[in-house]
Formats: C-alpha cells, structure tokens, sequence
C-alpha cells in the first residue's frame, strides 16, 4: 500500500467511525432525525442528545486519540526506540498528578482552565524534571531511566492522594478519573483542550525531517543541520501542551501511544516523518472504536475507554517484549 | 586553494587534553589520510572539523570565512561528515536513507524537487548501489552498508567530505572501492579528509598525510616523508618493512611496545 492510500484509507476510518461514535450507544441514535432537528428544533432530545452528549464525546475522542498517537510516534521516533511513550518520560503520570491534586483539593471549580493549565503545567515539569534527572547530552537509557523514576515518584504522589481522600465517593472519583474516560463531557471540554491540542499538533507535525535524520544518531543529524536538543525541548513543550490537555479532559488514557504508532511503523517503511499523520489517525480510530466498543460491551457498571484500551494493549506490550527477546536470542 | 583550514585547535574533555595545537590544512582536490594509534585524537578532531565539537580553543577557517560564523544550514550543505560504523536506527529502504542527504538543502515544509532528485540519483550511481534501492538498510553487509552511508554524504553534493574510518571492518575488495570513491570525490574544488588504519591504502590513496599521537601532530606532509621507519616506531611502536615498487607498501613485522 503506497503512502497516500494509507493516508487515504485511516482518513476514511476515522470518518466511519466517527460517524457511527454518533450513532452507537446503549439508545441508538436516528441520526437523520437528530441532525435535522439541530437545526430545525434544538430543544428537541434528539438534537440534544446529538449536540451535547455524543458529539463533544465523538470529538474528544478523535482529538484525544489523535494527541496520543502522534505523540506516541514523535516519542519512538526521537528516543529511537519502538518501546517510547509519553508515558515514558512522566508527561502522562505528571498532568495525571497535578490533575488528581486539583481535583482532591476541589479547586476545578476556581476556573475552567484551572484542570487542563494545571495538567500541562504537570505535564511541562515532570518532563523537565526527567531532563534534568537525565543531564544536558543524556543517553537515551539514562532518559528512559529517569522518566520512570519520575513516573514512579508521580504514581506514588497519586496514590497518598487516593489514600488520604476525605471520602469514598471522593477516592472513587478520582480512582474513576485516573482510568480514562469520556463520558459526559461537553462542547466546553472540547473547546478548553483544542487550542492548546493544536498547538501541541503544529510543534510536532514540523520535526518529521529531523526524526528522520535522528535514525542516523544524533551526531550525523547534526552534521546534517539537525539541532537534537531543540528538537527535544519542542517535542517535549509539544506533548506537555497536546498530552496535558487531552489528560485534563480524558484521564489517563495508556497504551495507544505505544501500540499505534508501534502497529503502522511498517505500513510507512519505518520512516519516521510519515509515521506522524498517520499514527495520529491511528490513534484517532483506535479511541473512537474503543469508546464506541465500551458503549456496546452490556456490563451493569459502564467500563472506562482507558480500561478497555489497557486491555488490549498490556497484551500487545507482553508481545513486543518477548518478540524483542527472541531478536536478541 | 584552502578549504579548510584548522589553526591552534586544542579540545579537553574532564581535563583530559585530547587535542593540543593542532594545525591542519586542507586544500581543493586533496585526499588527506588521518592516520595514528586508538585515542590519538583523530576522530575528536574530525568532529571538531565538521563543527560537530567545538574547539576549547583555536579557529577553522573554511574557505575565506570563520566556521563558526556559517549558519548550520550553511555549514551541513558545506561539510559532510560520515561517522564511524554508521548507526542505523530504523530499518529505512536504502533510497529514503540516501535522500536524507538533501536535508541540508531542504525547508521545514518543502520536498525534494528534481535538482535533488539529480542529486540523490547521481550519489546513488557514483556509490554503485542502484540494486539495493528498495532493500531494508539495516540487512545490508558491512560494505553496502559503508556504501549507502557514503551515497548519503554525497547525496548533499558538499565541498568538503570528512569521513571517519570508512573501511573499517570491510574486505579488501570493497576497501579499495571505497577509497577509490573519496578518491574521485575529492578533485577540482571539493576535498576529502580520511581516517584510516590502513597504512598501506593511506600511502595508496592520500595526497599527503597527518600522523597523530596523543593529541599531537607529529609529522605531516607527504606519504614517504611520514611513513618513515622511525615515525612508524615511535607512534606505532612497531617494526615495519616499507617498500616502494610503484605504489608504496608497508608490513608490520614486529611490535616493539615492551
């Protein structure tokens, strides 16, 4: 399959899928009659249901997924190994932390902007914290070395948290957050995270070159004009932007930044600068169908979207290991 | 003319003095062969000559300007520098691994256009690997490999090709293909500085030659001037027999080192 097909044929997944995230629940959707109705009869439930519950959840699937995908790939492709993540270098646990204390503190209510700044703010200082852990010119073991050292601090924070919650409707709030999900949320969620989302997108969208040249190591990137430690500050200022907004809004959301990117690397000829967009349609599909997959899965207690993707990717991370353990045999 | 053009370079590292008051010229059309024990500073001073380190003191002129001053963009259009071994991180097809050359020449946003399409294709002719276009770089052998790496050097069309041990590891066959290839390279106004352990191809293929030792310069000049006996002693510490027929030979007999 040649690039542009790829590129091609994920858009038109994405759009599937979108479409039926619109359609698909426990109450099917007439959607005909509810787009009609938006602009016919706004107060109509159909139209609400369309307007204010399934597509600010359809969106925020496809821009949270898409943030992970991207993300995930801008990751593998700087670190030079398949195994990276946001996750990895704290950006992730650190909106989770800084998030989890807005929440316990109860201070959400401040501001609107006061849980997607706090996650990004989360997000910018563990991933600084990880460099300055790791030194000026690190190696990428010591990097990957310190961002679970700082993850570990941050899952830790989180639990004294959850452990020390005022209540049990508290510590399940927050335990619930934690997992990743997207339900009941607004056109207001959507909104707050998609301008700090884009600006994340833009910063990554633009070092596709540089990652490619990276494959080569970092000293021949730079005999070829590449500058590694600008083009790690702006991929980790990206992700701090992208994965702390889609944080705030979504929850902690594992695994689709490590497996998508991971699935379609072969499909681009391991090229770096393609995997890009298309990881993050990648990452956009597979949110969609989760989420749209949690919906149709008939449990008394309706399953968290990070769960679910937990599910499927915690095997796939088992695979990669023992696949990379036989290479090395 | 002068390339490239290195005055008073000396480089420490945790206090290590790993470059003292090196001098170094090189002009258009010239192969010159670093040569030198482990740890004699020839790579350090390859980077340090790519504007990949800088000096801790000293200057590089290239051309009629300060390295230093060029732009990055200016200055990998200019110098290409191929590293030792040659790391490939993904398994890129051979073709793409090549156009990464362009880079230099390319904006953030803009794609290959046909001049460097030309410039891709001529590289890949010159290096002899048009066969191995569509093939996954990271199974190739150790030749094709230094092939590919040196066709992605080329790839930028630079005036000045720095090259750390490109034969390193690589049968007799393709180490003189190799050096034919920096050897072609390297005339009119484009020249070449070689890294080699290979006395005998450094004698074969070098215009003239730099001998390191510790950090130092201990002699440069031409190949019969510092190939001598006694320079190959006290570097090397070794015996050696050197011969002229119609090109000059060097073999190692015994190792003085105790």
């Amino acid at each position: 399959m040649n690039y542009r097909t790829l590129l091609i044929s994920l858009s038109l997944l994405v759009f599937c899928l979108f479409c039926l995230s619109l359609v698909v629940g426990r109450d099917p959707l007439p959607i005909w009659q509810a787009a009609n109705e938006v602009f016919t009869d706004r107060s109509s439930v159909f139209a609400i249901i369309l307007t204010e519950i399934r597509l600010p959840r359809a969106l925020i699937a496809l821009f949270a997924g898409a943030t992970l995908g991207l993300s995930g790939a801008a990751m593998q492709g700087l670190l030079r190994n398949p195994l990276a993540s946001p996750d990895l270098i704290g950006s992730s646990s650190g909106a989770a932390l800084c998030a989890v204390i807005i929440l316990y503190f109860g201070w959400q209510g401040v501001s609107l902007q006061m849980l997607p700044l706090s996650a990004m703010l989360g997000s910018l200082v563990a991933t600084a914290l990880v460099f300055a852990l790791a030194g000026r010119d690190a190696s990428i073991t010591t990097l990957i070395l310190a961002g679970v050292a700082v993850n570990a601090l941050a899952t830790s924070a989180m639990s004294l948290l959850l452990n020390l919650a005022p209540s049990p409707y508290a510590m399940r709030e927050l335990v619930l957050w934690t997992m990743g999900d997207i339900t009941d949320r607004s056109m207001d969620d959507f909104w707050l995270m998609l301008p700090f989302t884009l600006i994340g997108w833009a910063l990554l969208l633009g070092v596709g070159k540089q990652l490619n040249a990276l494959t080569l190591g970092e000293e021949t990137a730079m005999s070829l004009g590449v500058n590694p430690s600008w083009i790690r500050w702006r991929i980790f200022i990206a992700i701090a932007f992208a994965v702390g907004a889609t944080v705030a809004t979504t929850g902690m959301i594992g695994f689709i930044g490590l497996v998508v990117p991971h699935l379609l690397r072969p499909l681009v000829k391991y090229e770096p600068s393609r995997l890009l967009p298309v990881a993050a349609l990648g990452g956009a599909a597979m949110l969609l169908a989760a989420d749209i997959g949690v919906r149709l899965i008939p449990t008394d207690a309706a399953i968290k979207v990070g769960v679910l993707t937990a599910l499927v990717g915690a095997p796939f991370f088992l695979y990669l290991i023992l696949r990379s353990r036989k290479e090395h045999l | 003319m002068s390339l490239l053009a290195a005055t008073g370079i000396s480089f420490k590292r945790k206090d290590q003095l790993l470059l003292q008051d090196v001098e170094l010229e090189l002009k258009a059309g010239e192969l010159i062969g670093l040569i030198g024990p482990n740890g004699a500073g020839k790579s350090t001073l390859l980077k340090i000559l790519a504007g990949l380190q800088k000096p801790t003191s000293g200057s590089i002129q290239f051309q009629t300007q300060a390295l230093n001053k060029l732009s990055t963009q200016e200055r990998s259009q200019k110098i290409a520098w191929l590293a030792q071994g040659g790391t490939i991180h993904w398994p890129l097809m051979v073709e793409r691994l090549v156009a990464l050359g362009r880079l230099p020449h390319l904006a953030a946003w803009q794609q290959a256009n046909q001049q460097d399409q030309a410039a891709i294709e001529q590289a890949i002719q010159q290096t002899g690997i048009e066969h191995l276009r569509q093939r996954d770089a990271t199974t190739l052998s150790g030749g094709e490999r230094t092939r590919v790496l040196l066709a992605r050097a080329l790839a930028a069309e630079p005036t000045v090709l720095l090259a750390d041990e490109p034969i390193a590891a690589l049968d007799p066959g393709y180490q003189l293909q190799t050096l034919e290839l920096l050897r072609n390279f390297a005339q009119g106004q484009r020249a070449c500085i070689v890294v080699l352990h290979e006395l005998s191809l450094a004698a074969r293929y070098c215009d003239r030659l730099y001998l390191l030792k510790s950090g130092c310069i201990v002699d440069k000049g031409s190949v019969a001037q510092v190939l001598s006996a006694e320079n190959l002693r006290n570097v090397y510490h070794i015996e050696c027999e050197i011969g002229y027929t119609h090109i000059p030979w060097i073999i190692p007999s015994r190792s003085i080192l105790n």
